[in-house]
């Protein structure tokens, strides 16, 4: 029996709404410092509207929704996240909507959306005209998207909540790397930050040294750090890295987007001399031979098509872009449209799979994520070795990731659940696409994009493209940086209003 | 004052623990990224 969702269950979900909501409030806080240091008034009275009206949600979700002596149940922890993204995008695309640069409030979004879920594809226009305030917020965006919307809320307003851990778990970041959710939150920023100070100082020095102005160079490292770590693949120019024509930068960027792509588990296991850990763990393993066998596909397609024959070229116009893909991070050294007329159909695919695979679970990243392709792998190893091993015989298979990790039946299952979705996502947008008229190639190449979250793309994705196809792409990326349970948890919870029986409290 | 001692060591030491861990995540993409290259290498040697 479905039970219909009480008034108090719908009023703890506004609350927790409403806080995520003040979170997105106060992180515009940032741009508008910025926009007010160098008098971008215009963007400045942007700002002040989108600030405003997410104090104003937060008010009237407290005062109306605040439900005493009763604590958040995964229920409300998995709609609270789904829906906050939601939520968060609207309110979001406040500043974005007024600045002009959108000819319409769903373009707006579809660039919140992306910045939030670290996506990276762009309806903007005319970038390269864009006040500071507005890309510090795209990147800002991006950023603390990384890290998680929640997991922001979780640092600073969810402090003291039993039910906090099951909004963080929500997310899509399963685990716990401290005993306390709320230090784990934290421990998460620390490291970002640590590593934000560190690779914007290089990318400044880097900067410098090819004749940027300092203000302008200052900008340019922090935004730039921010786009790679969070595997966002935000840069402030229109032509992303392929603006800067730097060896060093590229290399740079490429170093802190693989380490951002990275579990933040996986981190703090190494940083707290647990250092054998980036040797055993499954993700790291299953990136490495996935970015070989790619490189390989890459490899293969280059010497059919005879392009990016040099090491150098390859380097550069090939691996950097086929590593940006594989952690999902979107930062590319080509305009869109090299990928389908210079790169020939097989490297395209190549870098296709490598998008669809993804980073690491609990990181910045997207995609199917390199826990699952691990667990994946070896269930279907462990299957194998049942078949040809006697019938008495008990083969058990696990996977290192922090700990040993047993494989069974439950576990995959739940890991194929989230395969097939992901798959029935990426097909679904690039079956749009081939309907709209788009070749196959660059269909599926931006649907899978969108779908793991990654950012490049081939050229479908313009402000021209069909309304369904943006609108099916916020919904991928939202769907795939939540990783579904949420996104199904909202589905039951309308399903549950429109046909459940009420009965009482809900405690789950 | 020796407790302020041994937190400033132990916090120095932390520190240096991170340190460390972000050289080996760094080691760790290099060595990734040269065996991608040693994959092209291969590739173009046999292809040509």
């Amino acid at each position: 029996m479905i039970l219909r969702p009480t008034r108090e269950d719908l009023k703890l979900i506004g609350w927790g709404i409403g806080r995520v909501i003040l979170g997105v409030g106060l992180i515009m806080l940032v741009p508008l410092a910025v926009a007010v240091a160098c008098t971008e008034w215009n963007t400045v009275l942007d700002f002040l509207v989108g600030i405003a009206a997410c104090v104003a949600f937060w008010l009237l979700m407290e005062n109306t929704c605040r439900v005493r002596g009763r604590d958040l149940t995964w229920f409300h922890g998995l709609v609270i996240a789904s829906a906050g993204w939601l939520v968060a995008m609207v309110f979001g695309a406040i500043p974005h909507y007024l600045s002009g640069h959108f000819p319409s409030f769903l373009d707006a979004c579809f660039d919140l959306m992306s910045g939030y879920t670290t996506t990276g594809l762009f309806l903007l226009q005319d970038l390269d005209h864009v006040s500071n305030g507005l890309n510090m917020w795209r990147h800002l965006l991006t950023y603390s998207g990384g890290q998680g919307i929640i997991v922001i809320a979780l640092t600073f307003l969810f402090a003291g909540t039993s039910g906090a851990f099951k909004i963080y778990v929500s997310e899509g970041k399963e685990e716990q790397l401290l005993p306390n959710v709320v230090r784990t939150a934290r421990a998460i920023w620390m490291i970002s930050l640590a590593y934000l100070v560190i690779g914007s100082t290089f990318l400044f020095a880097s900067l410098l040294a090819d004749g940027m102005p300092a203000g302008r160079g200052f900008l340019h490292s922090v935004w730039l750090f921010m786009g790679a770590w969070s595997t966002g693949g935000f840069a402030p120019q229109n032509l992303n890295l392929l603006y800067y024509h730097s060896f060093i930068i590229e290399t740079i960027t490429l170093v802190i987007f693989v380490i951002g792509s990275f579990n933040f588990a996986l981190h703090y296991a190494v940083w707290t001399r647990r250092r054998t850990e980036i040797f055993k763990n499954i993700e790291i393993r299953s990136f490495t031979i996935t970015t070989i066998i790619t490189t390989f596909i890459l490899a293969i397609g280059f010497s059919k098509f005879h392009v990016y024959t040099t090491l150098t070229e390859f380097f550069r116009k090939g691996f950097y872009n086929l590593i940006s893909g594989h952690t999902t991070t979107g930062n590319s050294t080509i305009y869109a449209t090299s990928f389908y007329k210079e790169f020939g159909f097989i490297a395209m695919w190549g870098i296709t799979l490598a998008m669809a695979i993804g980073a690491s679970a609990c990181s910045t990243g997207g995609g199917f994520k390199g826990l699952r392709m691990g667990i994946f792998t070896k269930s279907l190893w462990g299957d194998i070795k049942k078949i040809v091993s006697p019938e008495s015989a008990v083969v058990r298979e696990k996977v290192h990731h922090v700990k040993d990790i047993w494989i069974d039946e439950p576990l995959v299952k739940a890991t194929m659940l989230v395969l097939i979705s992901y798959v029935f996502i990426y097909f679904v947008g690039g079956l749009l696409g081939v309907i709209y008229g788009y070749a196959p190639s660059v269909a599926f190449f931006d649907a899978v994009s969108a779908g793991s979250n990654t950012g490049l793309s081939a050229g479908l994705t313009t402000p021209f493209m069909p309304t369904l196809l943006k609108v099916w792409y916020i919904i991928e990326m939202w769907a795939g940086r939540l990783e579904f349970m949420s996104v199904f948890a909202l589905f039951g919870l309308a399903a549950a209003t429109i046909i459940g029986r009420s009965g009482g409290a809900r405690a789950r | 004052m020796a407790e302020v001692r041994g937190k400033d060591r132990s916090s120095w030491r932390r520190w240096g623990d991170y340190a460390v861990g972000i050289v080996i995540e760094v080691a760790a993409v290099v060595t990734i990224s040269l065996l991608a290259l040693l994959v092209l290498y291969v590739v173009k040697v046999i292809v040509a």
